[in-house]
């Protein structure tokens, strides 16, 4: 988006659309490679790591028993 | 930007007022936020809804209004995300968290949005089937349609079309009218908290999640993301996309509700629910061949919307992930990792479709359910990219409002997943 003034100093404004606008400077983390390990991050990922064997057992345990392994179907 | 040697480029919409530019900046940025809120009602939302509704009335309106922020919460801060590193959700996790977050994350994606897309083909087959037309005419039909959609080579083409589709609808609302619902108990139960029965079930705490996992999916993520990068939103226009996703927000929730009035059609009338298409011929006598055909339609586009949405979200991880050129702007020559990949799971899905004999209410349940599951994995990630001040900065970073926020759909979200999964192990923990 541009303004601009005219001869007659009435303000006019150009709308560009983003596909046809110059590119910006994007916040790239290509160059930053991983996230530091910040104690925040370390113990969110050992929750979540938690939370996935979790449900995988659960999962695991649902197909067992969907199966029979248990012995009461 | 403001200067008086800047001149106008072919591209650009001269206009002389503030309130003009902005109008004609939001027409222009409006579309990602929409369409991913919109394609979220996709067929197995309308599954969902309309077996709430006829399970138990309106009694679950107000879970709808709870999710209302929750969904807007959650893709604003992806449209953000997007906006601000101009790249997808799946190379941000791989360039954050490394190589086996990456795979992890990418491969639940592909799953999840699989099994999704069997549920909209399977819908566009059933809803044809009783429209006359069969299934292996419709299908097919429905798949080139998709692939035709997208292989254009534009963006604004398929933006355009998609959000065309989105606006269909507004039919919802003149479909739940004319199933005359009580007005009044649905605004009271959808702002007052109450339970069908008084008591929990077990029926009512998968629905409970399966309405969550509908309203709110890993995919969204994937595709907002993507979809923002790949239109190269700019800075400017943040605001705007938090109100196409804010608009989207709204529309998408008030269309699950119009979802639900018609399902609490068949609950004030006694009908048995099996599946929407069926639950279409049900109404008939009672509401009208309007409410029937209208219901029919509605579900192919539904359908047609999440096929497409959901596809490309997994074409466009796949193509950041791989480092292939993965843009609609592109044409097929250009990008052929990218297309290929919308076209297997185009017709890869519609092609199992085809199998006789297949489940399809306790397959889109399942689905709904396993992205429940999924989600809260997802949000993690999320939240910690958008803790990252070294990405994003200081402007873009979370507020610890955003935080607060964030944390709590968090919380809620790992308790509905373990609660599900304690039900797996206790199946007598609830009445059933």
């Amino acid at each position: 988006m541009i303004a601009l003034k005219n001869d007659r100093h009435i303000e006019e404004f150009v709308v560009i659309h983003p596909l046809y606008d110059e590119p910006e400077q994007k916040m790239s983390g290509v160059e930053l490679g991983r996230m530091p390990m910040s104690k925040p991050v370390r113990v969110s990922l050992l929750l979540l790591r938690g939370y996935l064997i979790l449900m995988f057992m659960l999962l695991g345990f649902h197909i067992l028993d969907l199966a029979g392994a248990f012995g009461h179907h | 930007m403001v200067g008086s040697n800047l001149q106008p480029t072919a591209a650009g919409r001269v206009v002389n007022s503030a309130r003009k530019r902005n109008l004609l900046t939001f027409l222009m940025v409006v579309g990602p936020g929409l369409i991913v809120m919109e394609a979220d009602n996709d067929a197995g939302a309308v599954s969902t809804y309309t077996q709430a509704g006829a399970l138990y009335g309106t009694h679950l309106l107000w879970i709808m209004l709870l999710l209302l922020p929750i969904a807007y919460f959650v893709q604003e801060m992806v449209a953000r995300l997007g906006i601000v590193t101009g790249q997808g959700h799946a190379a941000m996790i791989y360039q954050r968290f490394g190589k086996w977050w990456g795979a992890f994350s990418l491969f639940d994606l592909q799953l999840a949005n699989f099994l999704t897309l069997i549920t909209e083909f399977a819908a566009i087959s059933l809803a044809m089937s009783k429209l006359g037309v069969s299934p292996f005419i419709a299908v097919p039909l429905s798949a080139v349609a998709l692939i035709s959609l997208v292989f254009t080579g534009s963006y604004l083409r398929w933006e355009r079309i998609v959000i065309g589709l989105c606006l269909l609808d507004v039919a919802w609302f003149a479909m739940a009218a004319a199933c005359a619902p009580k007005w009044g108990s649905a605004a009271h139960n959808s702002v007052v908290p109450n339970l069908p029965s008084g008591r929990i079930t077990t029926s009512l705490i998968f629905l409970v999640i399966a309405l969550v996992g509908t309203t709110i999916a890993p995919w969204q993520l994937f595709f907002q993301q993507s979809c923002v990068a790949d239109k190269k939103l700019r800075f400017a226009d943040l605001k705007w996309a938090r109100l196409d996703t804010m608009i989207g927000a709204i529309f998408t929730i008030l269309v699950g509700g119009a979802m639900i009035l018609v399902g609490d059609a068949a609950f004030r009338h006694h009908l048995k629910y099996v599946d929407p298409s069926q639950l279409a011929l049900d109404l008939a006598p009672i509401a009208g061949s309007f409410v029937k055909n209208a219901l029919l339609l509605m579900m192919v586009n539904a359908a047609v919307l999440g096929t497409t949405a959901i596809s490309l979200s997994s074409a466009w991880a796949y193509g950041e992930v791989k480092g292939w050129p993965h843009s609609l702007h592109k044409k097929v020559k250009d990008a052929p990792g990218f297309y290929i990949v919308y076209a297997l799971c185009v017709f890869g899905a519609a092609g199992v479709v085809l199998i006789p004999q297949m489940p399809l209410p306790l397959v889109i349940l399942s689905v709904q359910v396993l992205a429940g599951l999924m989600l809260p994995s997802a949000i993690i990630f999320l939240q910690l990219m958008l803790n990252d001040r070294e990405l994003l900065g200081d402007r873009y970073v979370n507020r610890p409002w955003n935080n607060w926020v964030n944390w709590i759909i968090i919380v809620l979200l790992f308790s509905l997943s373990l609660v599900l999964g304690l039900q797996v192990v206790l199946p007598n923990l609830f009445p059933a």
